[in-house]
């Protein structure tokens, strides 16, 4: 085994530039001294796979023994797959790496983990709240502590499991729970493989709940943080070094969701038009990369609507049988 | 409040003059007209003012109160607005705001509606249209301020629910967005605007390729004969590099090679300028001197497109047939270039080498080193935390190992500007920067008397901002500055330049330059322009404008991170720096400016200046 710390971020091919931009900001910071996995839930073409260079391994949602796969996946929307098979990836990568970290695509690490990566307290799993401090003001408290409410307290966009025996446990319960409730239901209390977290610290031993100020970064606790630069120490949030930012949505609904929530100046805002003009620049490196999303049609070539997803999902989750879905839209719509 | 006060502010208050052109029965009935206003014609709902309406005081109020007329309610009470806001409305001439009868939403924005602002700012509006009924039917559609403290564009741009519900974003905010916490403005709207306009230079430079080429082939024979042909009478040969062609293109370092072909040629030399025929922002690091395109400029003449082999050939023959005539090599810029094939021609036999340090294009790709377009960064060690969270950070690396080729290859002597450009060089390549020496293109000496006549201010302050309305100019800046002061009767701005871009409040003036010298100072001192305010949010290598002002007998001020600029203003005295645009809005709305302008007026007064010559001052020849 080369490596003791491995990142891994899950993707489609439409968040390709993302995930280059991750890897390439790990690899800044530590170089090869750590390996670096994507989880594709996309497929991808020989010429294509040059791209993605940067990682030590590209890991295929498909080879990954998920249990019927095809009428698994068929009932999932993208956002939904991408999340569904984190934990699949992570139980894969747990056996062979002693730390692993997750780190959604849209991240970018400015320095060390130390305090994840170089830790040597004995915990399982880390997680990060997607707020570390009470808010004040109602309509702050409305577009944070009730959004955390809904959506989760713990932001999955990170999340780093030890191969001890609990992690490995805590990622088998994660891995068996999203087979069948990772989805968008926030009206059933559920959203995604985020909202199940809520549990993890009630149900398992060693959950580590991280309240650095400088880890994952984003409009929604960025009112709780003053964000920063020291030409000597770099940036800082609350004084504390900044480790990663999570750009969600960035295009101009996640500006726009940035302006609504900054309170005065802050270099988080630099940090954003930064990652989007490199992230248009990375892009436009990509173009002869076909985004679309290999799942996210019939054989024939015609597209899968969500709505059809869900219903085939709620007729055929529990009766799972041998056809593909994917081979014909006649199949099984009545 | 005594009887005394209230009539004190009912002087301020009524308009005998407005009321008796308004009403000419009382005009022609020869009474005095506020008697006929505090007795009668309250009730007769004439108007005592301009601006005045029963509107301004709350409905409740007057149902409370039958009996006394509104106006006295509204002077006992001012509902909503300050002292030095009812000054400012008794003092003014224009027609009262009240909007539209019976709409709710004129009724909402009536109190925080700025009508002086919105006329100022908006000068197509007929000074006779309630600018609030214009801002209620047309102007909030058309993206107009209603005040300076909102920003409808920005408010309908974050809070899509308010762009998709196609409503008042103005009368949105009054009624419930204060409540629910949603902000009029962006906290640093300059900044913001900046940050917006951030691209890769991989991006930009993907837009310079779309641009048509100029490409004329070579007309008459060969560059080689032509060039033996002239240089019959010459005693050599001055090769110079830039980005573009300097005689059609407008800027400081046009301007200075233009100066440069001319004093060449006065001093008995060819002057061959070459540029890409493909301009470009970046180093063409894909291409070979066999297919690299290079325009060709002989003595101010563009005599045609080349390769950089065919040129290389030709300077080899010349150099054969002439030995010892190939002189001095002067690199401007390195935009576009293919450097091989820039090192390639001069290695010919050039043996003098300079290379100007007109910007920092050779310490990295953003060339005003300003981290994410905002921050000066003087260009820190590759890999440091700026380059780390820097856009340009990650193309820096390859970016300063070709200017390390170039350095290493032609050994230059590298003249700078100015001292702020030679303290940043000598801290980022102190070893290629030890080899140089400071040559500001002008001289300036300080005179015992004034070298011209002291126009000093009488009326109103005026304010430029001079060239091009560029975002790392500070023109953005210059905006706020005009936004926050177009209403302050002591202030006046003009903007000189050759695009105009409009802006409410502003005198343009068009200034462009005329037989390839720049006629601004002539501009400014024409138009008794008292102070000119220099926003560069980069450190300047050197910046004409600052100079052409003092000579025109302008005072200065300028931002800290501008350079020579800053540097200028300080050692001689003839304005302010400072960190930002609200710092320069203090300055303006000091009680002291107009003696503070005069003095540094004084001390511009009392400078020349004197051109210095190139590479020659230099002692190349």
């Amino acid at each position: 085994m080369k490596h003791q710390h491995c990142f891994y971020t899950s993707f489609n091919k439409a968040y390709a530039g993302q995930a280059l931009m991750l890897a390439e900001s790990i690899r800044r910071q530590y170089g090869d001294t750590v390996a670096i996995v994507a989880l594709l839930i996309d497929r991808l073409e020989e010429d294509e796979k040059k791209a993605f260079a940067i990682f030590d391994k590209l890991l295929f949602a498909e080879e990954l023994d998920i249990p019927n796969f095809d009428q698994w996946l068929f009932g999932l929307n993208i956002v939904e797959a991408a999340t569904a098979v984190k934990p699949y990836g992570l139980c894969y990568l747990l056996k062979h790496y002693p730390h692993v970290t997750y780190l959604d695509p849209d991240t970018v690490i400015y320095t060390k983990l130390d305090e994840i990566v170089e830790s040597k307290e004995s915990w399982n799993i880390a997680l990060t709240p997607h707020q570390i401090t009470p808010q004040k003001e109602d309509w702050v408290i409305a577009s944070t502590e009730m959004e955390s409410l809904k959506f989760g307290v713990y932001n999955l966009g990170f999340l780093s499991v030890r191969a001890t025996a609990e992690g490995i446990r805590v990622a088998e319960w994660w891995r068996d729970r999203c087979y069948k409730y990772c989805i968008d239901a926030v009206e059933r209390g559920l959203f995604t493989d985020q909202k199940l977290f809520d549990m993890a610290p009630a149900i398992f031993n060693g959950v580590y709940i991280l309240r650095h100020p400088g880890y994952n970064i984003a409009t929604w606790n960025i009112r709780e943080r003053e964000v920063v630069f020291n030409r000597d120490e770099g940036p800082l949030s609350n004084g504390q070094p900044l480790r990663f930012c999570h750009f969600t949505k960035a295009t101009h609904i996640g500006a726009a969701a940035l302006d609504k929530m900054l309170g005065s100046a802050s270099l988080f805002e630099e940090l954003f038009y930064s990652y989007v003009s490199q992230l248009q620049e990375k892009n436009d490196s990509l173009a002869s990369l076909d985004k679309r999303w290999a799942f996210g049609f019939y054989e024939s070539g015609e597209p899968i609507s969500n709505d059809l997803r869900k219903k085939f999902r709620a007729a055929h989750f529990d009766k799972p049988s041998n056809f593909n879905p994917f081979s014909s839209p006649s199949l099984f719509i009545e | 409040m005594n009887a005394n006060e209230i009539e004190k502010r009912l002087d301020l208050f009524f308009d005998s003059e407005f009321y008796l052109k308004s009403y000419p029965d009382i005009r022609k009935a020869g009474i005095s007209a506020k008697t006929h206003f505090v007795k009668l014609g309250w009730s007769e709902k004439r108007r005592p003012n301009g601006w005045f309406h029963e509107k301004l005081v709350p409905a409740d109020m007057i149902t409370a109160n039958p009996g006394t007329p509104p106006y006295i309610l509204f002077l006992l009470n001012l509902p909503g607005i300050s002292m030095q806001k009812f000054e400012q409305l008794c003092a003014s001439t224009v027609l009262a705001d009240v909007g539209h009868d019976n709409c709710w939403d004129c009724d909402q924005m009536r109190e925080y509606f700025n009508g002086h602002y919105y006329r100022a700012k908006y000068s197509d509006v007929n000074p006779d249209t309630d600018a609030l009924i214009h801002f209620c039917e047309h102007g909030w559609k058309e993206l107009r301020d209603p005040s300076p403290e909102f920003d409808t564009a920005y408010y309908i741009d974050v809070y899509r629910d308010v762009r998709s519900a196609s409503i008042n974003p103005f009368v949105h905010f009054i009624s419930c967005g204060i409540k629910e916490g949603r902000k009029p403005k962006a906290h640093d709207p300059v900044e913001r605007k900046l940050l917006r306009s951030l691209k890769s230079f991989t991006d930009i430079s993907q837009e310079y390729k779309r641009i048509a080429p100029v490409i004329k082939i070579f007309p008459d024979g060969n560059l080689f004969s032509d060039l033996l042909g002239k240089t019959q009478s010459t005693n050599g040969v001055v090769i110079s590099f830039s980005h573009d062609d300097y005689m059609t293109h407008t800027g400081g370092v046009q301007k200075f090679i233009k100066d440069e072909s001319l004093l060449s040629q006065e001093a008995g030399l060819n002057y061959l300028h070459l540029c890409p025929t493909l301009p470009n922002i970046s180093v063409i690091s894909e291409g070979h001197v066999s297919t690299f395109l290079i325009n060709c400029t002989l003595d101010g003449k563009f005599v045609g497109t080349f390769t950089a082999s065919e040129l290389e050939e030709v300077l080899q023959n010349l150099q054969s047939k002439r030995s010892g005539f190939l002189k001095v090599a002067v690199i401007h810029s390195c935009m576009g270039w293919l450097l091989d094939a820039m090192i390639r021609i001069v290695q010919v036999g050039f043996e003098k080498r300079f290379f100007y340090a007109h910007d920092y294009f050779s310490l990295c790709q953003e060339y005003r080193l300003l981290r994410n377009n905002i921050v000066p960064c003087d260009a820190p060690p590759l890999g440091s935390h700026s380059c780390n969270i820097c856009a340009h950070g990650p193309s820096r690396a390859k970016h300063v190992g070709n200017f390390s080729r170039v350095f290493d290859s032609l050994n230059p002597k590298i003249i700078y500007p100015s001292n702020s450009a030679k303290l940043i060089f000598e801290a980022s390549i102190p070893a290629v920067a030890k080899n140089g020496m400071l040559i500001p293109h002008l001289v300036v000496k300080r005179l015992d008397e004034p070298a011209s006549e002291i126009v000093q201010p009488t009326g109103k302050i005026r304010i430029a901002y001079c060239g091009a309305p560029a975002l790392h100019k500070g023109f953005v800046h210059f905006e706020k500055i005009v936004d926050h002061c177009r209403t302050n009767p002591n202030l006046e701005f003009w903007h000189f330049g050759d695009q105009n871009t409009e802006l409410g409040g502003v005198n343009f003036v068009p200034v462009k330059l005329k037989g390839g010298k720049s006629i601004m100072t002539q501009r400014l001192r024409e138009n008794e322009i008292d102070l000119v305010f220099v926003g560069s949010t980069w450190k300047e290598t050197f910046n004409f404008i600052a100079y052409e002002a003092a000579e025109a007998g302008a005072a200065l001020i300028a931002t800290e991170s501008s350079g020579n600029v800053a540097d200028f203003v300080l050692e001689y005295g003839i304005g302010k720096t400072v960190p930002n645009w609200q710092a320069c809005i203090e300055i303006l709305e000091d009680k002291n400016l107009l003696s503070q302008v005069k003095t540094w007026k004084e001390s511009a007064a009392r400078l020349s200046f004197t051109p210095n010559k190139s590479y020659l001052t230099a002692g190349a020849l």
